[in-house]
């Protein structure tokens, strides 16, 4: 290497510890040299540095997440935001209209539950009430006609029952019987605290609060006006016309015309046709 | 604490650390983009040229393309890239004039072999900016002049670094440097006569 080039290496700081920087100043020729070309460095030295563009920095660094794999800060940016929250946002207003929903119908069915409940209380208590009532009526008569048996001599109420009675005992035992179990001699029915008393000779045996309160609510399903005396003569009536016209007997499928029925035009108990109705009168 | 390009390196092949990576391109952004707007003289090709420069060394890190062994320096490294890239451009534009490296050999200056029609002296100061002048007078230069040039003064390589660069030896880096010093120390005295030649006719 010559001396001009390691004037070159001087002038940039990259000359080695073996070359001697006072040999080379000493000669004329190589100093003038120096000098001139420190001269020109100056002026590039002053020269300013350029940078590249914002925009071309931004895409080398996204190529560079790209190529290892990360996201990039750039692709954040371009995200839309609404989506995401618009998305949270249906996804909470479903949740809580679900739970709205859920919490109005276990509400009516938690509603309708205690209406039923209320519904039932009043009638399980009246019946409860009503057969504890019937139980202490009931017991003081059984006792009482036991005591009279006993007294009397005579065998247990439910023994006459089933044996053959008298007939005294049948006539005050049809006269006291309800007038649905015993058609074939229809008695007017005996008030509730007689009947009760009638029936307990029957019923003295059943110690059960449940059979009586049974017993009871069927005395109860008797209408008050069934009991007058007004249906019973009104029943015998029919008994009466039933017997003397068998052949209109209830359940005769056979339809007859008024032709065929007896008619009499003197009488007013026959049935008079429409025909001949205009010319009596 | 300062690190290394080899550390930033390594965090960002390793770790994916995508911070190291932007401190080595912002520590190097200048040196390199200095060097392609000199070599090519548009600041929109300029920037480019630095983007495409990036983009292949990405995949070379990645060892998609070409290979980094993490041993060199990496700066020197990439500067062959973006040699090559300019290189690319210029060939691509036939603007690239091949001159003989034993005519610098030899001594003869490209100063000598101006065209007489080149831009006059006082033409270039009476520009405002006196960097635009200079970054003329460098683009006169031989392209291996200023490949020199540029890679000494913006790149900041060592002169051994741009032998290897350059695929030439060391010798051959400090007498191209030389001869574009001598170049542009004529065409700064030449703007002064032009420039004390105005003042005298005026």
């Amino acid at each position: 290497m010559n001396d001009k080039l390691h004037i070159i290496q001087h002038l940039y700081g990259e000359a080695d510890a073996s070359s001697d920087p006072e040999r080379l100043l000493e000669d004329e020729a190589l100093r003038a040299e120096y000098e001139t070309l420190s001269g020109v460095k100056f002026h590039l030295d002053q020269r300013s540095k350029q940078r590249p563009d914002a925009v071309v920095l931004d895409n080398v660094f996204a190529a560079a997440a790209t190529a290892s794999g990360q996201p990039t800060l750039r692709a954040r940016q371009d995200r839309k935001p609404q989506a995401r929250n618009a998305v949270r946002r249906y996804g909470l207003f479903g949740t809580v209209s679900a739970v709205v929903a859920l919490l109005i119908v276990a509400g009516i069915g938690l509603y309708q539950v205690q209406q039923e409940g209320l519904m039932q209380e009043p009638v399980a208590s009246s019946i409860s009430e009503g057969a504890e009532v019937m139980t202490d009526q009931a017991t003081p008569l059984a006792e009482q006609e036991e005591s009279k048996a006993t007294d009397a001599d005579r065998p247990s109420p439910i023994a006459s029952v089933e044996s053959e009675p008298s007939p005294e005992r049948r006539a005050d035992a049809l006269a006291s019987a309800p007038l649905g179990r015993t058609m074939a001699e229809p008695q007017p029915p005996a008030p509730m605290e007689e009947s009760v008393a009638a029936s307990g000779l029957a019923f003295a045996n059943q110690e059960t609060d449940a059979v009586l309160a049974d017993d009871v609510e069927a005395e109860d399903s008797v209408p008050a006006w069934d009991a007058s005396d007004e249906v019973l003569r009104v029943h015998r009536q029919l008994e009466m016309v039933e017997t003397r016209s068998p052949e209109f007997a209830w359940g005769d499928s056979t339809v007859m015309s008024l032709d065929v029925l007896p008619t009499n035009p003197r009488g007013r108990d026959t049935v008079t046709p429409v025909s001949t109705r205009r010319g009596n009168h | 604490m300062h690190q290394t390009d080899e550390e930033l390196v390594a965090a960002y092949l390793e770790q994916h650390d995508q911070s190291a990576f932007r401190i080595l391109v912002e520590r190097h952004q200048e040196r390199i983009f200095g060097f392609l707007l000199g070599m090519v003289r548009d600041r929109d090709l300029a920037n480019d040229l630095f983007q495409e420069t990036f983009v292949r060394v990405i995949d070379a890190m990645h060892k998609r393309r070409g290979s980094y062994t993490q041993q060199g320096r990496w700066l020197g490294w990439v500067m062959r890239i973006a040699r090559n890239a300019a290189l690319d451009h210029l060939r691509s534009r036939k603007k690239w004039q091949d001159v003989s490296a034993n005519a610098d050999d030899e001594g003869t200056s490209y100063w000598e072999r101006l065209p007489d029609d080149a831009p006059a002296a006082d033409e270039i100061l009476h520009r405002d900016a006196q960097q635009d002048w200079l970054a003329e007078c460098i683009d006169q230069l031989p392209p291996e002049q200023r490949e020199v040039v540029l890679l000494r003064q913006d790149t900041e390589l060592t002169f051994r670094e741009i032998a290897e660069l350059t695929d030439v030896s060391i010798n051959t880096a400090l007498g191209r440097m030389r001869y574009a010093l001598l170049n542009l120390r004529r065409m700064i005295d030449e703007s002064k006569k032009k420039q004390l030649a105005e003042i005298q006719a005026a």
